[in-house]
């Protein structure tokens, strides 16, 4: 026991400090003044209290889950629905050397990657003239040119800074954080279209796209592969988008088919007015 | 109490009342027979003592632990928070100057040292004094007034914030005796109030916006709302929009009154082009477009409330004002709508607000429904009635 209680006896004469107890057998015993230990009882209970609030306010170093999340709210830093507390409270911490580059491809992917965590997807994000930035499921990067990549057929000059962002779920069964869910199946009125994401992961991710990427661009769509090898950046247009793939269907000889690769779920991107 | 929502706890401030009885409790678990505590016992009056001087500790902890959240942090506490997490300095009121003219009537010759005249505004009461300077001249030095003749000097204020502005030819009056000689600002008075928590909280925030070379969303608003950045513009709100195909990016600007001056548009053109604008992108800012918000409503509210009705419409007033001000240009968007909307669910729970606990029933039929709002314009305040005020007994 440490604090205010323990320097009692230390505070006065022993007839203002210290008080008699007979006990039931007539032995008398001397405690501390009980009125002055309660009163140092209630004073050290509101210096723990200072305490610990003091110290929720440091990601790593006494915060609790409830502290972390306005930890993140100050620090711009989006907790993933099962991302460990550890790298969460990491992310906190070197939150501002990633704000310096905001804005910059890598570090909206990492908040991507970050977000689905622990389970590691691979992130890809491919610009309209046709540069791919990959960051891997091990965290390696990669950036591949190509020319392969015709969504709607609009020209350069008029969609210039449009990009997609590409995330593929792990290899395996089911797939996480999300796996392809098909009309009716068990449970498929809660999740978003096509995967069993909710509308809080599209929402978040969006979240995360629209405030990491530079204002002045627009995120075109937000692609959920479910196939590890799709949309490979040295792939052929198609399977790659060959122009056609601004509508989800087409009419084509009188019956209306998918026009994308129909192994992916296609969120929208950016949201808002345009300027 | 799960360690997991420690915060939480921590956060629930202690009264006397609560103080007392664990007090008593713990006197009790020690065998204490609290039960012959009788009134005018002095330990009684000791634990009393002792229930209200924690009390008056409660606040100070609480004030501290919500202090290191941008979000939980109010008043001192805020501002030490913004400080040490984004070192960004709440912007202070400014004092509002203008340029007064003086007219000459007699034949007098007078000096005029800095400082040495006091003008008032007859309207609302607020004063100025002449600094030295001229509309031409900085320097503070003595001016003259030949008789018959005019001249210009600089007035400032003499208390900060908006409660001395005022629009040209309000300043009407030499309080310092000068036989003849008449006055009038020949410009307006502007000044700015301190800024708002809720505005000091997303300004600090969005410091991190613009540690970025890379443009990215916030620091447009950071930097056109930061007088050491913005060239002193008059600007308290904004908003960007840059969901663009080919690299535009428009910031529309207001401050408290709403619509923006060209010149502080241009301060802002100018600052946005020099800290946050990447190469490629075309960012353009614009003053935002006012749109009046006229409020006529009925309120009911108990007598509890201890006030008169005149005092009531004034507390709906301010309050009324205030959240107006708040309001973001281009009103509340819910996607996938474009545009945004001033509801008026919004009006009516800030009428409520500004008197509760004691309001329970408001009916505003100005605006009769939800106001739409283009994403340029800012919602500015209009005449506000009060058709009636009722005060019901409380229960």
């Amino acid at each position: 026991m440490s604090g205010l209680r323990t320097i009692i006896r230390k505070l006065g004469p022993g007839w203002l400090v210290r008080d008699s107890i007979t006990m039931p057998d007539g032995t008398v015993v001397e405690v501390d003044n009980r009125l002055l230990w309660a009163a140092a009882l209630l004073f050290d209970a509101l210096i723990e209290r200072a305490r610990l609030g003091i110290k929720t306010r440091f990601p790593g170093a006494g915060a609790t889950e409830d502290s972390l999340v306005y930890l993140g709210r100050d620090r711009l830093i989006v907790r993933g629905p099962a991302e460990p507390r550890e790298t969460y409270e990491l992310r906190l911490r070197g939150a501002v050397d990633k704000h310096r580059t905001r804005g910059n491809a890598w570090r909206m992917m990492e908040q991507i990657r970050a977000y689905c965590s622990p389970h590691e997807v691979r992130v890809r994000a491919w610009t309209e003239r046709g540069k791919v930035y990959t960051l891997d499921r091990d965290g390696s990067t990669s950036v591949v040119r190509t020319t392969n990549w015709d969504w709607d057929g609009s020209a350069l000059e008029d969609a210039w800074s449009r990009f997609w962002v590409l995330i593929y779920p792990t290899d395996a069964t089911p797939r996480e954080p999300w796996d392809r869910v098909e009309w009716g199946a068990e449970n498929w009125g809660s999740f978003c279209w096509g995967s069993t994401a909710t509308r809080d992961d599209v929402q978040a991710i969006r979240s995360i796209v629209e405030t990491w990427k530079p204002e002045g661009t627009h995120c075109r769509n937000i692609i959920i592969a479910f196939g590890d090898t799709d949309f490979d950046p040295t792939g052929t247009s198609p399977p790659l988008p060959d122009g056609t793939w601004g509508p989800e269907t087409a009419n084509v000889g009188g019956e209306q088919v998918p026009t994308r690769n129909p192994n992916a779920a296609y969120w929208p991107g950016s949201r808002g007015p345009t300027p | 109490m799960s360690v997991e929502t420690l915060l939480e706890s921590l956060l629930e401030e202690e009264t006397e009342a609560t103080l007392l009885a664990k007090l008593y409790a713990v006197l009790s678990a020690v065998d204490l027979d609290v039960e012959s505590f009788a009134e005018g016992d002095p330990t009684r009056s000791e634990v009393y003592a002792i229930a209200r001087t924690q009390e008056a500790k409660e606040s100070i902890v609480t004030g501290a632990i919500r202090g290191g959240f941008t979000d939980t942090a109010e008043d001192a506490w805020l501002d030490v928070c913004v400080q040490s997490l984004f070192d960004v300095e709440r912007r202070g009121a400014s004092y509002a100057t203008c340029t007064v003219r003086y007219t000459n009537g007699s034949s007098q010759l007078f000096t005029i040292d800095p400082e040495e005249d006091t003008a008032r505004n007859s309207t609302t009461g607020a004063t100025y004094r002449n600094t030295g300077a001229t509309p031409t001249d900085d320097t503070l030095v003595q001016r003259t007034l030949a008789p018959g003749g005019t001249l210009d000097l600089i007035f400032a204020a003499e208390v900060a914030g908006s409660d001395s502005n005022a629009t040209t030819g309000e300043i009407d009056e030499l309080v310092t005796g000068r036989a003849g000689v008449t006055i009038a600002n020949i410009t307006a008075a502007v000044a700015v109030d301190e800024e708002r928590d809720d505005a000091y909280r997303a300004r600090g925030k969005g410091k991190l916006s613009a540690l970025s070379p890379n443009g990215p969303k916030g620091a447009y608003d950071y930097v056109v709302q930061t007088p050491d950045l913005n060239g002193g513009a008059n600007v308290t709100r904004s908003r960007t929009f840059g969901n663009s195909t080919v690299g535009a990016v428009t910031v529309y600007v207001a401050n408290a009154s709403g619509a923006v001056s060209g010149g502080d548009v241009t301060l802002c053109q100018t600052a946005v082009e020099t800290y946050c604008e990447p190469l490629t992108i075309g960012a353009t800012v614009a003053s935002a477009v006012n749109k009046t918000i006229a409020v006529t409503y009925s309120l009911w509210v108990y007598d509890s409330i201890n006030l008169t009705t005149s005092a009531i419409e004034a507390l709906v007033s301010a309050a009324l004002s205030d959240a107006i001000a708040s309001r973001d240009i281009g009103g509340d968007i819910i996607p996938p709508a474009l545009t945004g909307t001033l509801y008026k669910s919004f009006v009516e729970a800030t009428i409520l607000r500004a008197v509760h606990p004691h309001g329970f029933r408001v009916s505003v039929t100005t605006p009769s429904g939800d106001t739409a709002m283009a994403i340029d314009e800012v919602a500015v305040l209009g005449t506000v009635t009060a058709t009636a005020i009722t005060l019901i007994e409380a229960p």
